[in-house]
């Protein structure tokens, strides 16, 4: 087998791509960046749960992130479908753009 | 935890939902012609009076337990939020169809939308684990935000969809990595499981939560990465509620959204997520650790619920727009359930009124809350038609005599949302403003007292600018036509509503009763907090031990309304469902 | 030590014949007529070599949305193959090929569904 990967660098990767998520969600003003960067959120929650079920030798980890995957897939068909309905209003992915509620 | 054949009577309600979902959707799209659709909204109530009449059958035939493995509680609560939730979606089904057509966008996709997030919120209600809560969560959510874009013809409805849509996806990842961190310490998503690795850490002081080193047998005091955990969790439900910090979606989706959807979102899916909050926070954290010590929920959901209060309602007066407005007032009203979720979870749960009554006086306020704003949403999309729509204060003016019976049903909305008397609204706010008080008086405790008085003073000017929708009613000039949609069953379902409204806001005890029977038999809570019920607090202030007798004398001099709840806790249901 | 190997091994066995029979069988059996058309590159009917900035028609979204969607779903299948055993030698076989009989029942309704609302057709 030979040494196996700590579980903590796991852990750091997966809390990096959750930050980097996070940021892209926050900064970027982009729809589709914005999505890309929820997905990106789901993803590193995905190794997370992984990573932790492999140390515990346990498959509920691995099962949750079968779910994970699939509630995943429905809100990005959703979300992009949502996200062109917008682009057909406005012409324009910017989320900056999406002014008409504001007083 | 192998499954039962048994365990699928569980499912029953679940099931008549999705079975009315399908049927809808099929009907739907089997549909060719261009006739009227209405009888697609008739499948779809029968159907949702389908699922009440099953939860009916599960409550009276059906013992309290989990099933599934604990995955799911049948219990008093389930079928109390199940019965809410049903009710909600019938009286939107009911409001929608004329809307619908009034603005081109009658399809029968609305309706199986409504069943399914409906499905998914009574899977909040009867999570016993995080995984169904998320799941829940999401059949819901994903359900919520194509309801929110249903106009597509609508740019306000595309843009209100997809802000919603971002942050509500932002917040369930936030939930998820909070579930993912719990998992990871406490070794699984059972809320009970939880809870017990909680109590086995903090009562043996080294603990079995896994210390995030490599050492395998490294152990800590809670690990930090489990508090993240629970601040996550707090947080994506925190959004979901739309609590203060967390609620800036709130207005622009209520806003752009079709008033038939907002009305649905604004009460069931808030009941839905407060239902997911006190399973979560009762089971899962309910033990002093993660409850009432420096680090627990209560203390951070007090401080919430104030601001949430304030900031809610100074916000909702400087709106010329009535669906902000609204907005803006079902924030505040958020942050009045949530005093009563912090007082119940101040005592726990052996403490008489404050304790499962406490939960239960969220139930009540709830139940009172749902038809206030599901008809105040209801008038809104009644009013106006494509070309003229009422959105500001201005268009309602003089409504109140052109419309008599729209203007006093609207009224009677407007009152139980202020929280004057005789409407429900009232006595929603009186209990959960007294389950502050008594928890305060068991604890001797004076920032209860100073919540409930922040509390009142803002549901005071709270009152203006629910009353400035009656003065523009009856005490202003109409300026111009405004068309209203004839329908019948929309009246209906408003008629209903009003009912209710002054129903419970004039003769309260059966409803009040029925909220607290719904918190007797919860699931889950013997391993959170023993059999002897908690009642020391550690976080805000401490409960003198002698005070077990103040308790008993407590809640049998405050309670005028309701009769004490036992004090023990519920009896164990191990022996039934696994 | 190997025997395990050895499905695998007749997987792929099985996969290769089954490539080279249906080659081989086109090349003999079927019509051979050669066209400018025929030579150019198949990729989903797009061209080879363009400007990277291209704009695709909106239908391969949904497309490639309900093909997102659908696929995933067949992820449940396999923890629920792996378990079936196990299952079954509980007594509980029925249940758990009715419960995934249900599971496909809904994904069988969302593809009417689909195919009803005109999602898959072309033009």
């Amino acid at each position: 087998m030979g040494t196996e990967i700590p579980l903590s660098y796991y852990l750091i990767v997966s809390a990096m791509l959750f930050s980097i998520g996070t940021i892209a969600v926050l900064v970027r003003r982009n729809a589709l960046v914005i999505f890309m960067g929820v997905e990106m959120m789901l993803n590193s929650v995905n190794l997370t749960f992984i990573a932790f079920a492999k140390y515990r030798s346990d498959l509920d980890g691995h099962s949750i992130a079968l779910f994970v995957m699939a509630v995943a897939a429905a809100e990005a068909a959703v979300g992009l479908a949502i996200v062109l309905n917008l682009f057909r209003h406005k012409r324009s992915v910017n989320v900056d753009d999406a002014t008409s509620l504001r007083h | 935890m192998l499954i039962k054949s048994t365990d699928l009577i569980a499912l029953l309600p679940f099931f008549v939902a999705l079975v009315a979902a399908t049927v809808v959707i099929l009907v739907d799209v089997f549909h060719r012609t261009d006739k009227p659709r209405a009888y697609v909204a008739h499948i779809a109530t029968a159907g949702m009076v389908l699922t009440l009449a099953s939860v009916w059958y599960m409550h009276g035939n059906v013992e309290a337990g989990p099933a599934f493995g604990k995955l799911i509680y049948h219990d008093g609560f389930s079928t109390f939020l199940n019965a809410l939730f049903v009710l909600a979606a019938i009286l939107t089904i009911m409001v929608s169809p004329r809307y619908l057509r009034e603005h081109g966008a009658e399809r029968g996709e609305y309706y199986a939308l409504i069943i399914l997030a409906t499905t998914g919120m009574m899977l909040m209600a009867a999570a016993g684990d995080l995984l169904m809560v998320f799941l829940g969560l999401e059949i819901m959510s994903i359900a919520i935000y194509v309801l929110v874009g249903f106009f597509r013809a609508d740019g306000k409805s595309a843009e209100a969809a997809t802000k919603y849509f971002f942050l509500g996806a932002f917040a369930s990842a936030i939930f998820l990595y909070g579930m993912a961190l719990i998992y990871g310490t406490t070794g699984g998503t059972s809320l009970e499981g939880i809870a017990a690795a909680v109590r086995a850490s903090a009562s043996s002081g080294d603990n079995v939560l896994v210390h995030m080193t490599d050492d395998v047998n490294a152990t800590s005091t809670l690990d930090p990465l489990f508090y993240i955990g629970c601040l996550m969790l707090l947080v994506g439900m925190a959004f979901k509620v739309a609590l203060v910090p967390f609620h800036m979606w709130t207005p622009d989706a209520y806003t752009g959204a079709p008033s038939s959807t907002v009305g649905f979102m604004a009460t069931a899916v808030k009941a839905a997520a407060f239902a997911a909050l006190i399973r979560l926070l009762f089971i899962g954290l309910g033990v002093e650790a993660t409850r009432i010590d420096s680090q627990g929920w209560v203390k951070m959901l007090f401080y919430l619920s104030i601001i949430t209060i304030i900031v809610g309602n100074l916000m909702a007066i400087v709106q010329t727009n009535v669906k902000r407005m609204l907005a803006y007032s079902s924030i505040a009203h958020a942050g009045y359930a949530t005093i009563g979720l912090v007082a119940a979870g101040y005592t726990g749960a052996g403490a008489g009124i404050s304790g499962y009554a406490g939960a239960s006086s969220v139930l009540f306020y709830l139940l009172t809350y749902t038809f206030a704003t599901l008809g105040a949403f209801g008038v809104l999309s009644y009013l106006g038609n494509r070309h003229r729509e009422v959105t500001t204060y201005d268009d309602l003016s003089g409504l109140g005599y052109k419309y008599p019976a729209i203007g006093f049903i609207l009224v009677v909305f407007m009152l139980s949302s202020a929280g004057i008397p005789p409407t429900a609204g009232f006595v929603g706010k009186f209990h959960v403003f007294r389950t502050a008080i008594v928890a305060g008086e068991i604890s001797g405790d004076n920032s209860f007292i100073w919540l409930v008085a922040i509390a009142f003073m803002a549901s005071v000017a709270g009152a203006y600018y629910y009353l400035r929708v009656v003065v523009h009613l009856y005490m202003k000039e109409s300026n111009g036509e405004v068309p209203v949609l004839r329908s019948k069953l929309t009246g209906f379902a408003l008629a209903i509503s009003a009912f209710f409204t002054l129903l419970i806001g004039v003769y309260p005890t059966p409803f009040i009763e029925i909220a607290s029977d719904a918190m007797k038999d919860f699931q889950g809570v013997e391993v959170a907090y023993g059999p002897q019920g908690e009642t020391r607090a550690a976080g805000l202030n401490v409960l003198p031990e002698e005070d077990a007798a103040k308790v008993e004398a407590n809640t049998i001099r405050i309670d005028p309304i309701v009769a004490p709840m036992p004090d023990q806790a519920p009896e164990s249901h191990d022996g039934h469902g696994h | 030590m190997y025997e395990q190997y050895y499905p695998i091994a007749l997987v792929f066995g099985f996969a290769g014949a089954l490539v080279t029979f249906i080659v081989l069988l086109s090349t003999f059996v079927g019509p051979t007529k050669v066209n400018r058309g025929k030579y150019k590159t198949f990729e989903c009917g797009s061209d080879p070599v363009h400007d990277v900035r291209q704009r695709f028609s909106v239908k391969f979204y949904v497309v490639a949305i309900i093909f997102i969607l659908f696929d995933i779903e067949t992820v449940f299948l396999y923890p629920w193959a792996v378990l079936y055993k196990e299952f079954s030698m509980a007594g509980l076989a029925a249940m758990m090929f009715v419960e995934m009989l249900l599971f496909l029942l809904v994904l069988g309704v969302g593809l009417v569904y689909v195919w009803k609302r005109g999602a898959l057709e072309w033009d």
